[in-house]
């Protein structure tokens, strides 16, 4: 009996898998290479690896435990099992990520706590039984499961020991769909044209299934009604903007947004939407339109909704009738891909979104610039695309280093100020047709450049303030961008 | 009742005495090494495309008289021996205690519809900083804090937050705890005190002593796994962290230029602000600099006038210097002070102002402000606000728009209630 109670689950699963094959992204199992395992890497691994030396001394995993093995997950720490398979809420590990971050308890001690959707996924695979699907991890330094702290909560807690056996059976399955960090590309990225109309195709369904509750506050038998976890579904910005915990939507990566992981759980999970009973929950269909819709890139095709009780507007300003460069880059690029990225934070450099559910980043060295060289800013060029700020100023690089510069087509803001660039790496900039800001103070440009900045039309800022260039050369600037502010 | 407040001393004799033996106030900042690995920067990112990056604050404590300074009038009977004189913006006009400012009217927007109910000194500067009332229950963090709080740090290796020559003694970061409070600075000459290893040791030889610490304090750790045993733990890591950064030069305004230097001139305050130029250099994210002694109830013509000179040549060369550098898009200015002083004059203080918290003025620059502008309105005798009021509350958030910060995010203190960084206010969108 104890037996079938402890495969059931499993063989559930294994049932979950095969539909996940079938039809993807229906309403899959959680994988726990894809989903679950990098978030333990980011942010588990350090305090909670295999034993190693450092600065001549073994650090031991803290509390015993070690999550960088099934085996260790499983056997849990000093104080007993962290995981009860089929029940998050009674599992340690589960609680410690999930309380309030003022909490002694809150894992992880360092760094940022687990986002809201890392939190949805650790929760619902241990909900599905925590299959390791075949995953072994660093089993180097544990003894065998049986070694587990006797006494432990181990014990009554399911025996996770056994478990593991049990929850590693699909071992020999083959591979269960993996989803892999970085998809596709999303449809309207690669050309073709947006499908989904927002107004027509994924309005009604959210007015009926989400505004009652998501909607701007409005006063009921004299109380006033707020939207539930600040989040409403009436006006474009305010999806955009997301609930108090962060953004639900990321625009191009279905993955990501929680207002979808949401409305794909099972219907009896405690955080599906719309919760029982309150509204009807999304046709499979919906389901798949608005995941379609969240890939093409989350175009609200004009519409704006009831912008009452939102953070006013920027007015727009006058001469600026078009998009501004920022927003019509966006619509150009798609997400770069971790790979590239990771290699570029290697070199130390910092990356930012320039918004949020914006695609462009910002590039910049905010500590140690004087030790970056041209190798360092060549790894930028992988994502090129992507860079719409770039600031390498007291950084060591030279024009060589900067050729590559011709290709960082979206760029409207770069700061070289006080690096050795001369003249030969403004001809690299010189086609770069969306700089707004150029900061060259402090370099040996003379105004052998000006003329070819003069070329950048859309400049508003250029500093020139210690630079070769003579009084006589920035106001010929001045006259040629009237608009631009020349700081010399 | 005697009894309690022989306790209450006796703890702010400890925690003075902590703070000026162990440095523990100006340790705790160094917090967070998690988002070293990314090179500095959290991942914050903005609600808006080009929102500014950092923020100098510069708090006139006292309470600064606005007629004679950012919002003078015509009429005799207010305005003393004082005159406007016109700027080279044509939407400012400034006191004559303000000539070289007004060279540079271009860059900033001046609001003089600033309006307040706090009318004392303590309480008027708690909301200016805290956006809510003071509770006896609770310490609400300051601006800086929330900054902090909602985005991090950009340059991982030094404080994130500074203040140059505050003297208030409250916890800057309330129940937000130390981790984001600030580190505070009395003189700017001198830079973070205790920041260096003593001479005679090495840097080895320091790092055994630090095992041989490590090693003697993890009974004590694991019989105490407390909280605030772990932050003193890691305030001592990062505090070590500091003391080797590169970046610790920025605190170090000796390195500057003396032509540079000299335009800010030799106040505290003038060389606060070229402090808080390089700190902003450096990606730190909120630098607030402190210059006092506005209570100006005796003698307030001369004694404005006197703090004008300083305040009109910092000010100035702050903004010319991060407007050549380029940092003036990213770095948002503000000026601000708890209340304004009374229209009338009362002559037998020697030409005296009181408080008054109905109308005052401060101003803001950089981050996207737009610049020679004056928003809102006093009437003829700068006694009440006639349009566009803009509350303590207010302005905060507008630099926290300025930021791209999530304005309705809220933070819940301890015991469970809801923040928001500037108590839910609207920002002064019309200013960008």
């Amino acid at each position: 009996m104890k037996l079938v109670r402890r495969l059931t689950p499993s063989l559930f699963l294994l049932c979950l898998a095969a539909l996940w094959m079938a039809a993807p992204h229906a309403r899959g199992a959680i994988d726990f290479k894809s989903r679950i395992l990098p978030v333990f890497e980011k942010k588990c691994f350090d305090c909670h690896g295999a034993p190693r030396e450092e600065g001549g001394e073994v650090k031991s995993p803290r509390a015993g435990l070690r999550l960088d093995s099934a085996k260790g997950i499983l056997r849990g720490g000093e104080g007993g099992a962290v995981i009860s398979p089929g029940s998050p809420d009674d599992s340690v590990l589960f609680q410690m990520v999930s309380q309030r971050s003022s909490h002694d308890d809150f894992m992880p001690k360092e760094g940022d706590g687990l986002g809201p959707l890392e939190k949805l996924y650790l929760k619902k695979w241990i909900a599905e039984g925590a299959v390791f699907d075949g995953w072994i991890g660093n089993e180097e330094g544990l003894g065998d499961a049986s070694a587990a702290p006797s006494g432990s909560k181990a014990k009554d807690a399911g025996a996770p020991g056994e478990g593991a056996q049990v929850a590693m059976v699909p071992k020999k399955t083959p591979e269960t769909t993996p989803v892999p960090a970085m998809k596709d590309p999303p449809r309207a990225m690669k050309g073709t044209p947006a499908t989904v109309n927002f107004q027509r195709e994924v309005l009604p369904f959210l007015k009926r299934s989400c505004v009652d509750c998501h909607r701007a506050p409005y006063e009921e038998g004299g109380r006033v009604k707020k939207p539930k976890a600040g989040l409403r579904f009436d006006a474009a910005r305010a999806i955009i903007q997301g609930s108090g915990e962060g953004p639900v939507l990321v625009p191009g990566d279905p993955d990501e947004s929680e207002m979808l992981a949401r409305v794909s759980l099972p219907e009896d999970d405690d955080d599906f939407m719309p919760p029982d009973g309150d509204a009807t929950p999304l046709s499979a269909a919906e389901k798949e339109v608005l995941k379609r819709w969240i890939a093409e890139g989350a175009d609200f095709g004009g519409w704006v909704g009831n912008e009452e009780g939102l953070i006013e507007r920027l007015p727009e300003a006058p001469t600026s009738s078009e998009p501004s460069a920022a927003e019509l880059l966006a619509k150009q690029v798609k997400g770069a891909s971790a790979q590239d990225l990771a290699a570029v934070t290697a070199t130390g450099a910092s990356i930012t979104q320039v918004a949020v559910g914006n695609p462009l980043l910002r590039v910049e060295y905010i500590t140690g610039e004087s030790a970056v060289t041209d190798a360092d800013v060549a790894k930028i060029g992988a994502i090129a695309g992507n860079v719409t700020e770039l600031d390498l100023s007291e950084t060591g690089v030279s024009d060589e280093g900067l050729a590559m510069l011709s290709g960082f087509d979206k760029l409207t803001y770069l700061d070289l100020h006080n690096t050795a660039i001369t003249d030969v790496t403004i001809d690299h900039i010189q086609k770069l047709g969306y700089l707004e800001y150029l900061n060259l103070y402090g370099t040996s440009v003379s105004d052998a450049s000006l003329p070819k900045i003069a070329k950048l039309r859309k400049l508003k800022a250029v500093y020139l303030w210690k630079t070769s260039v003579t009084e006589e050369g920035a106001g010929k600037l001045r006259q040629a961008l009237r608009d631009a502010k020349i700081s010399f | 009742m005697f009894k309690k407040q022989d306790e209450l001393s006796r703890r702010t004799f400890m925690a003075d005495t902590a703070r000026k033996c162990l440095g523990v106030s100006v340790l705790p900042m160094f917090a967070s090494k998690g988002i070293a690995a990314t090179g500095g920067a959290a991942n914050f990112a903005p609600m808006r495309p080009k929102a500014a990056k950092s923020v100098i604050f510069l708090n006139m404590s006292g309470g600064m008289s606005h007629l004679d300074t950012f919002d003078p009038k015509e009429k005799k009977d207010v305005m003393g021996p004082n005159t406007a004189i016109a700027t080279n913006a044509d939407g400012v006009r400034l006191s004559q205690y303000l000539p070289k400012l007004a060279g540079h009217a271009d860059k900033i927007a001046v609001i003089n519809s600033m309006t307040t109910r706090q009318g004392a000194h303590r309480q008027g500067q708690y909301i200016l900083h805290r956006s809510y009332a003071p509770r006896g229950t609770i310490v609400h963090p300051v601006m800086g804090s929330w900054v902090m709080r909602l985005s991090g740090k950009r340059n991982s290796t030094i404080p994130g937050f500074v203040m140059v020559g505050t003297r208030d003694g409250t916890s800057t970061s309330g129940y937000l705890g130390p981790k984001f409070a600030a580190v505070p600075i009395g003189d700017p000459h001198s830079g973070i005190e205790d920041s260096h290893l003593p001479s005679g040791v090495s840097e080895d030889d320091f790092d055994r002593r630090l095992k041989l610490a490590e090693a003697m304090n993890t009974r004590f750790k694991k019989q105490f796994d407390h909280k605030k045993v772990q932050g003193y733990e890691n305030l001592y890591r990062d505090a070590i962290q500091l003391m080797k950064a590169e970046d610790l030069k920025a605190f170090d305004i000796n390195e500057e230029p003396s032509d540079v230097a000299a335009e800010y001139g030799e106040s505290r305050f003038g060389q606060g602000c070229l402090l808080a130029r390089r700190l902003i250099e450096h990606d730190v994210r909120y630098v607030e600099v402190t210059y006092g002694s506005w209570d100006t109830h005796y003698d307030n013509f001369t004694n404005v006038e006197e703090k004008c000179v300083v305040l009109d040549e910092a000010l100035s060369a702050l903004l010319a210097d991060l407007d050549r550098r380029g940092l003036l898009e990213s770095t948002v200015v503000a000026l601000g002070t708890e209340f304004g002083r009374t229209p009338k004059i009362v002559e037998h203080h020697q030409m005296g102002r009181d408080h008054y918290p109905k109308a005052f003025s401060h101003i803001i620059a950089g981050g996207g402000i737009k610049g020679g502008q004056t928003y809102g309105e006093t009437d003829s005798k700068g006694m009440e606000v006639e349009n566009n009021p803009v509350t303590p509350q207010m302005f905060n958030a507008t630099i926290a728009y300025a930021l791209g910060l999530p304005l309705e995010q809220e933070i819940y203190s301890p015991s469970g209630r809801p923040f928001t960084i500037s108590d839910k206010a609207k920002p002064v969108t019309a200013l960008f």
